[in-house]
C-alpha cells in the first residue's frame, strides 16, 4: 500500500510539475485520496500495469500479433495467484528463463514500477 | 513462511502446472478452513454435495480461507450447475459438478460459470469482485480464464464421453471420482478406487487431459494415493476430507495413549504427597 502511494505521488508528480507548491500539494493531496479511496482506480492501474509488463515482456520472448496479446493476458492473470507482485514477477522471470532471455529479476521490477506510473497516467487523463 | 494463495488462485496453478494439493472439506466451520490452512494447505475444496453447508456457511468458510491465503473450489450439489455462479459470485476460484456424464452436462456448467461468449453466467460477483483486484469490466473481460469449472468423472458412461465433456468450451478440465466411478464400472457390485477397471479408467482420463491441455485432477482420499496420482501427472489432487483427518488423528492419538496400557492402578498412599 505504501508503495503504491508513493508511485502515485510520483505519478502525481510528473504531471503537475510547475504548479506553484501549494496548490501541487492540494492536488496531490486531493489525488492520493481520491486513489486511496477508490479501489477500482487503484485496481484497473494495477491490471493495466500487468498488460504493459507482459506486451513488454513478450517483445523479449519474441512473441508478436495474437501470440503478444495471448501472453499479456497470461501475464495479468498470473497476478490472481497470490496476493502483492511475485506471482507476475515470477511468471515473467520463469519465462524468461526458460527461453534464456537474458533480463535481470532487477529489470522486470523495475519495469513493473514503471509501468505503474504510465498505468496512472493513462488513467488519469482518461486513456 | 509461505506466501498467500488467493482464493481465485486454483487457475494460475493449474495453467503453470503445479500440483495441488487441496484438502476436502465437509464440516461448514471457519476454524475448521483455519486449521486446515496452519496445516500446510493452501488449497481447499468444500463438498455441497456431500458435506453439511448451507450457503451461508459456504460464504464464511470462503471468507476464512481468504483470509488464511487458500486456493478455493466449491464441489456443487447432484444435478445442480446453476449453484456454481452462486459460488463464483461468492469469491470461489473452482467449481466441481458432479457426475457429468454427458456433454450436455458439461455444456450446463459452461452456461453456468462463463460469461458470453461462451456461456450465459449472470452477472453478481460480489466477493469475487473484491478477490479478482479488478473493477467490473476487468472482471468481465478475465473472469472465463480467471475460474475453473471442472467436470467430475464418475460413472463408465462419463468415461466414454471424457475427451468429448474435458472439450467441451467452458470446460477447464475434469476431476476423477473412483468411489462412484468403481460402483459404476462394477455394476454396482463394490466400491474400490483400487480397482484394475478404475486405474485403467483413470489412465485414459490422464492421457485426453494431457493431450487436451486441460486438467486433470482426481478425488484420493488418502496421502499414498495422493502421492501416486501426482507422479502419474495427476495436477489437482484431494489427499482427504477434514472428517478422514479427524478420525485419522483420534484414532493415532489414542494409539499412543493406550500404547503402555496401565496394568496396575496406583494406590491411594502411592499418591499422597511425601
Amino acid at each position: 500500500m505504501q508503495s503504491v502511494l508513493r508511485d502515485m505521488r510520483s505519478a502525481a508528480i510528473h504531471t503537475v510539475h510547475g504548479a506553484a507548491m501549494t496548490t501541487f500539494d492540494k492536488r496531490e493531496e486531493g489525488f492520493e485520496k481520491k486513489f486511496a479511496h477508490d479501489e477500482e482506480l487503484r485496481f484497473k492501474a494495477t491490471a493495466r500495469r500487468n498488460k504493459m509488463l507482459g506486451h513488454w515482456a513478450a517483445g523479449k520472448l519474441g512473441l508478436t500479433g495474437a501470440d503478444a496479446d495471448a501472453y499479456a493476458k497470461a501475464v495479468v492473470l498470473a497476478d490472481f495467484e497470490e496476493a502483492g507482485d511475485e506471482d507476475v514477477i515470477g511468471k515473467v522471470r520463469k519465462d524468461f528463463d526458460a527461453k534464456g532471455v537474458g533480463v535481470s529479476e532487477q529489470e522486470i521490477r523495475r519495469q513493473l514500477e514503471s509501468f505503474f506510473l504510465k498505468a496512472v497516467e493513462e488513467l488519469k487523463t482518461g486513456r | 513462511m509461505s506466501k498467500l494463495a488467493s482464493p481465485l488462485g486454483l487457475a494460475a496453478r493449474m495453467r503453470a502446472g503445479d500440483t495441488i494439493f487441496t484438502a476436502w472439506c465437509t464440516l461448514p466451520h471457519p476454524l475448521i478452513v483455519e486449521s486446515l490452512a496452519r496445516a500446510g494447505f493452501n488449497a481447499v475444496t468444500f463438498d455441497f454435495q456431500h458435506g453439511a453447508f448451507t450457503f451461508d456457511g459456504l460464504v464464511n468458510c470462503i471468507s476464512a480461507a481468504a483470509a488464511n491465503g487458500m486456493m478455493v473450489s466449491v464441489k456443487m450439489a447432484y444435478g445442480d450447475p446453476a449453484f456454481a455462479s452462486r459460488v463464483l459470485d461468492a469469491g470461489a476460484g473452482g467449481v466441481i459438478l458432479p457426475s457429468v456424464n454427458i456433454v450436455a452436462d458439461a455444456r450446463a456448467l459452461a452456461l453456468a460459470t462463463k460469461f458470453p461468449p461462451i456461456g450465459t453466467r449472470c452477472w453478481g460477483p460480489q466477493t469475487a469482485l473484491y478477490y479478482a483486484r479488478l473493477d467490473r469490466n476487468g472482471y468481465l473481460h478475465y473472469a472465463n480464464d480467471l475460474t475453473v469449472s471442472l467436470a467430475m468423472i464418475e460413472s463408465a458412461e462419463g468415461c466414454e464421453q471424457v475427451e468429448r465433456i474435458m472439450t467441451t468450451p467452458g470446460i477447464d478440465g475434469v476431476l476423477v471420482g473412483p468411489y462412484d466411478l468403481s460402483i459404476s464400472l462394477s455394476r454396482g457390485r463394490y466400491v474400490n478406487p483400487n480397482a484394475p477397471a478404475v486405474v485403467a479408467a483413470l489412465e485414459k482420463v490422464l492421457v485426453l487431459a494431457l493431450r487436451h491441455g486441460k486438467v486433470a485432477g482426481i478425488f484420493a482420499n488418502s496421502p499414498e494415493l495422493a502421492r501416486d496420482h501426482a507422479r502419474r501427472g495427476y495436477r489437482f489432487i484431494a489427499v482427504g476430507t477434514d472428517l478422514g483427518f479427524l478420525r485419522a488423528a483420534a484414532r493415532a492419538a489414542l494409539d499412543d495413549a493406550n500404547a503402555e496400557p496401565v496394568t496396575q492402578a496406583p494406590s491411594l498412599r502411592d499418591l499422597q504427597p511425601v
